[in-house]
């Protein structure tokens, strides 16, 4: 992905070639220890919020400072009962900060005045719609595993019993999978939206929930 | 409320860490309370400036604890969430709101003495208003048999000049497996202090914890200290992250922990972040054995190593 924010003259953006595992990798993930695929700008909920709110488009830094203050409800109190009147103001300065780490990362860009994603979050609806092609897709790749799994267990037969065999090949042809998809252009090479997406769902079910039950 | 309505094993629990769960029942002292014997609201007592209200859910409950506007209260209000059960699922969805220029202590209490495949969570908010004192103190004990599964997972938020101070504390019995996440965001000029003490103490205890500060407002400032022990194959990793992402705001990230007999293994993973260049943030972390000097000067008055460790532990991991 081209990099274009004004940190660019920063940063390593040499293309990474080493296929083996290496003593400074992640030897969970092979991949280097100190570039994961999540960052830890993720770890704080300011910028978290800040990227759903700009999943909705881009927005101008006095949008996004209206958007991220909050005030907290009770779940259980009525407004008759009580209404809070705690609320809590992020400074313009903090803000800033934020939204530097994230360009620093990549995660947005700004463009016209406007800070705009570089990557896709999903929608709570839009998962939901997915969901019919998950299904396909488990279901074919069940049928390709059904048609496989004896040819594998014959040639692998001087594997150790325990040995996991299929989670171990299950678990390798994601990666290769992943890695083919990225080269045959069906994948773009950017960087995972997982954990934005759980983060998304997890607010939604918990509000949903709440709606629902009180 | 009469102590056969309460049961005895979790009333009597927390003796080892000097504490008589009965003081806190209602109709004792001045604090409003709320008690859970598992999945059953078994107690709830209001004071004047604190509305609590729970309700029961499927395997748990929900719960608002409000403190109102300039009440200051100088009794603890009390939640105990007590499982009296091998196995089941508990879980707690507190939300506490502090609003403006209020002082309380909160002292909860998780009790489960029998735990063999029980399951205790929770997700709860914390929401501080401006100019407030907040303690939150959170003593757990999870039996002898490190049955226990337990995740709790808390969002803080503590704002202009108020000061927050978190109390986590499981020394005594056996952990089982331990997972905690904090996330305490600091606003203008507040003061946030953070103290975890934990103690693993056989291969089937693994305590992992993650304390993060994150300070969010200028001047705001953040200790947190993190104590830990393992012994005979016991697992601790702590967790502790400082974040300053606002002018002039200070934090400290401190983690001690002791390994005891082989097999056990600590782990500490400060993570200091500075985001604004005025900002300052700083750690500092040992882990291994007590330094031979201590154990000498005990070792001298008599003491086996055994004894001099068992007693520089206990000191290590006492309430300051």
């Amino acid at each position: 992905m081209k990099e274009n924010t004004k940190y660019h003259d920063y940063r390593f953006v040499g293309k990474i070639n080493v296929d083996e595992i290496q003593p400074w990798f992640d030897f969970a993930t092979s991949k280097p220890w100190d570039d994961p695929e999540i960052p830890w700008v993720l770890d704080n909920k300011v910028r978290r919020e800040i990227l759903i709110i700009l999943a909705t488009g881009p927005k101008t830094f006095q949008q996004i400072y209206e958007k991220v203050n909050f005030s907290p409800k009770p779940l259980l109190i009525t407004k008759e009962e009580y209404e809070c009147q705690i609320s809590y103001q992020w400074t313009k300065e903090t803000i800033e900060n934020h939204l530097m780490t994230l360009e620093w990362y990549n995660l947005i860009r700004l463009i016209n005045k406007n800070y705009q994603l570089t990557i896709p979050v999903l929608s709570t609806e839009l998962s939901e719609k997915l969901e019919e092609y998950i299904v396909k897709f488990t279901g074919n790749w069940i049928n390709i595993i059904k048609q496989i799994k004896n040819q594998a267990q014959e040639k692998l037969k001087d594997l150790d019993e325990k040995t996991p065999l299929y989670e171990i090949l299950i678990e390798k042809s994601i990666e290769k999978l992943y890695q083919l998809l990225k080269k045959e252009k069906l994948l773009p090479d950017i960087p995972n939206i997982k954990a934005l997406w759980a983060e998304q769902l997890r607010i939604s079910k918990f509000e949903d929930w709440v709606n629902k039950n009180y | 409320m009469s102590k056969t309505e309460y049961p005895e094993e979790i009333l009597e629990s927390l003796e080892d860490y000097n504490i008589d769960i009965r003081d806190f029942l209602p109709g004792h002292g001045k604090g409003a309370k709320l008690l859970l014997d598992f999945n059953k609201i078994s107690g709830l007592e209001q004071v004047e400036g604190v509305i609590l209200k729970g309700r029961e859910i499927e395997n748990g409950i929900v719960a608002d604890i409000v403190i109102k506007q300039g009440t200051k209260i100088e009794d603890p209000v009390h939640l105990c969430f007590g499982a009296n059960k091998e196995t089941g699922v508990q879980e707690i969805f507190p939300r506490i709101i502090a609003e403006d220029n209020t002082e309380v202590t909160i002292q909860a209490h998780c009790s489960f003495p029998k735990a063999n495949g029980l399951i205790h969570k929770m997700f709860g908010h914390f929401y501080i208003g401006k100019n407030c004192k907040f303690t939150y103190s959170e003593t757990h004990y999870h039996g002898e048999n490190s049955g226990a599964l337990v995740a709790p997972v808390g969002y803080m938020y503590i704002g202009e000049n108020s000061i927050f101070e978190n109390n986590f504390n499981l020394t005594k019995g056996t952990p089982g497996k331990v997972k905690i996440m904090l996330d305490i965001y600091a606003m203008k000029n507040s003061v946030i202090k953070s103290n975890i003490r934990a103690f693993g103490k056989c291969k089937k205890d693994s305590i992992r914890i993650r304390d993060s500060v994150f300070l969010e407002g200028e001047n705001a400032r953040s200790v947190i200290k993190m104590k830990a022990a393992a012994k005979d194959g016991g697992e601790v990793l702590m967790y502790g992250i400082t974040e300053g992402n606002a002018p002039r705001c200070n934090g400290h990230v401190e983690c001690n922990e002791i390994v005891l007999g082989k097999g056990s293994i600590c782990r500490a993973c400060p993570f200091i972040r500075a985001i604004d260049p005025t900002s300052s943030v700083s750690h500092e972390a040992s882990l291994g054995r007590f330094p031979q000097k201590w154990l000498d000067e005990l070792q001298a008055k008599g003491l086996t190593e055994e004894e001099a460790t068992q007693i520089l532990i206990e000191s290590m991991l006492q309430e300051e």
